[in-house]
């Protein structure tokens, strides 16, 4: 991280995903056949 | 609205139960078995609050017996027998008997009873939050009243106290133990509630209870109590505003409202005094038996057939508003129990030696094993703190309170975690929870793995050159969220996963919904 340039500070957000027990990006209904 | 207007008239309580509006945990029958116990493990005290619910400067004064060790282990026992799934822990001060305390703490936690420890923080030192911190379940509730030794060491009636209990409330969050610190409102220190809640934010206490007094015990005295309650649901409502919810916030209605209910709603739970005998709860001053004597089976048998005997019903029904608590021919912790079951009580008496013979010992000129009445019983003498120029006194608390906070360590709970330097996807072991954090969030969630506030308020400067102010705030409100979301937790803390919320049951407890 420390070899980034920073962006122009914003606040520090910690911020909670809903995914109803869900995987968030990755589509649990695909499988590979 | 509705619940507004219960805290200010039974009647309206009354009401509301017979149209159907009941609170939501509300028993209209009592259980076949006990759901929770509240265990007064001792009469005495070391602090001198002129409010105290239960009167216990006045009893530490008269030495009032109480049970011995082993009939404490032998109550616990019982009451864990008959299933119990949540209990209090409580006085008087419960680590005046410091090994009792713990073991009986240690004994619930272990068989998976949710536990609120009572405590004013003055003897809880690093062995004590080490074993605490050691089990799941356990909320150390812990009295402070006021963001300045002076407000609480006046409220508290002893010199040192305040800072007795703020480095008390720093040990237990070291070592992880899940914490509420209770503020008690009165009409002097009502103003400062807004500091308080800062300064509790800044410390990392997670949840924080404001609660009036509630005119039992000492407080029925004498003395004016009264504040508003509106004004501190708004000065909690501002505090959120300003800070968020990672600091839940509890303003406790402490009118002694449930009375309202008595001979509707039916306990679930019960009430064991220092001596033994047995009571529905705090706030109803009839007994059923003692836990020692008869067995807690026996005494929960007596309540479940007794709880809304008509002396009850009388004497709760003629109150119609929280002032006419004090009011009343009978009040609780004040004057002796009347019996309702299982005739007068004595505990048997302790032994010296701890071993704890028990026996219905009935003392010798005494009621209920109490000296007869407690109105015009003598009380010690608070002792007033030295005089301080208040706002360079707030200015000091501040400092201590940052110190503490800023060198207590943290490191993270169990995870995993992806992205970017600009954004980060962090997934919670625990309960499988996602969560995504900005670039100076992930930030302050490096630095505390395995470091302090003060360092992540060191990395946010040196990031972004902050100012030390700017930084040390957003690290400190940073810190609370990692913490609320369960991505930190004290570096010292036995457990895996971060500390759990525990039960509470005082006095005053307003029936929900």
């Amino acid at each position: 991280m420390k070899n980034d340039a920073p962006t122009p500070y914003e606040p520090p957000s910690v911020e909670q995903i809903d995914t109803d027990g869900e995987p968030i990006h990755t589509s649990p209904g695909q499988v590979a056949s | 609205m509705l619940t507004r207007r219960r805290e200010e008239s039974f009647a309206w309580g009354r009401l509301l139960w017979r149209l159907g509006h009941r609170p939501t945990r509300a028993l209209t029958e009592c259980p076949e078995r006990p759901i929770g116990a509240k265990l007064e493990l001792t009469y005495a005290c070391n602090l001198r609050c002129g409010f105290c619910y239960t009167d216990s400067p006045r009893r530490t004064l008269q030495r009032t017996p109480e049970l011995g060790d082993d009939e404490w282990r032998r109550v616990v026992g019982e009451a864990l027998e008959l299933g119990i799934v949540e209990a209090v822990v409580t006085g008087g001060e419960p680590f005046l008997r410091r090994e009792l305390a713990l073991e009986v703490v240690e004994t619930l936690a272990t068989a998976g009873v949710g536990v609120a420890l009572n405590t004013n923080g003055w003897f809880v030192d690093e062995e004590i939050a080490a074993r605490l911190g050691a089990l799941r379940g356990v909320t150390a509730h812990v009295s402070v009243d006021g963001a300045q030794a002076s407000l609480h060491d006046s409220s508290r009636g002893v010199p040192g106290s305040w800072r007795r209990a703020i480095e008390g409330i720093d040990h237990l969050l070291s070592a992880g133990v899940g914490v509420c610190a209770v503020h008690v409102v009165t009409p002097g220190n009502a103003g400062a509630v807004g500091d308080f809640l800062e300064q509790m934010w800044t410390l990392g206490v997670p949840w924080v209870r404001v609660t009036p007094v509630v005119v039992n015990g000492a407080a029925a005295r004498g003395g004016e109590w009264k504040v508003s309650r509106e004004a501190l649901r708004r000065t909690a409502a501002e505090f959120e505003k300003r800070r968020g919810t990672a600091m839940r916030i509890t303003v406790q209605a402490a009118t002694g409202g449930t009375l309202s209910l008595q001979g509707r709603s039916a306990p679930g739970s019960f009430l064991v005094r220092p001596n033994g005998d047995v009571r529905p709860d705090s706030l109803r001053p009839f007994t059923f038996g003692n836990a020692a004597r008869d067995g807690v089976d026996a005494c929960w048998a007596a309540l479940r057939e007794g709880w809304d005997d008509e002396r009850i019903n009388r004497w709760a029904g003629a109150m119609k508003k929280p002032g006419d608590l004090p009011k009343s021919e009978l009040v609780a912790y004040l004057d002796d129990e009347i019996p309702v079951a299982g005739g007068l009580s004595g505990p048997p008496r302790r032994d010296e030696g701890g071993s704890g013979e028990s026996g219905p010992t009935a003392l010798s000129g005494t009621r209920n094993g109490h000296p007869p009445g407690g109105r015009d019983a003598p009380v010690p003498e608070k002792t007033p703190p030295k005089p301080v120029d208040p706002a360079a006194e707030l200015l000091e608390a501040e400092k201590k309170v940052r110190d503490l906070a800023g060198a207590r360590r943290y490191r993270h709970a169990p995870l995993r975690w992806s992205g970017s330097a600009r954004q980060r996807f962090v997934r919670l072991a625990g309960d499988g929870s996602y969560l995504r954090l900005n670039e100076s969030g992930g930030v302050v969630m490096d630095a505390l793995d395995g470091g302090t506030v003060a360092d992540a308020a060191s990395a946010l400067r040196e990031r972004y050159g902050l100012d030390e102010a700017r930084a040390g705030e957003d690290a400190v409100a940073a810190a609370r969220d990692l913490q609320k979301r369960g991505v930190v937790m004290a570096a010292s803390a036995i457990g895996s996963f971060p500390a759990e919320p525990g039960t509470t049951d005082l006095p005053g407890l307003e029936p929900s919904g």
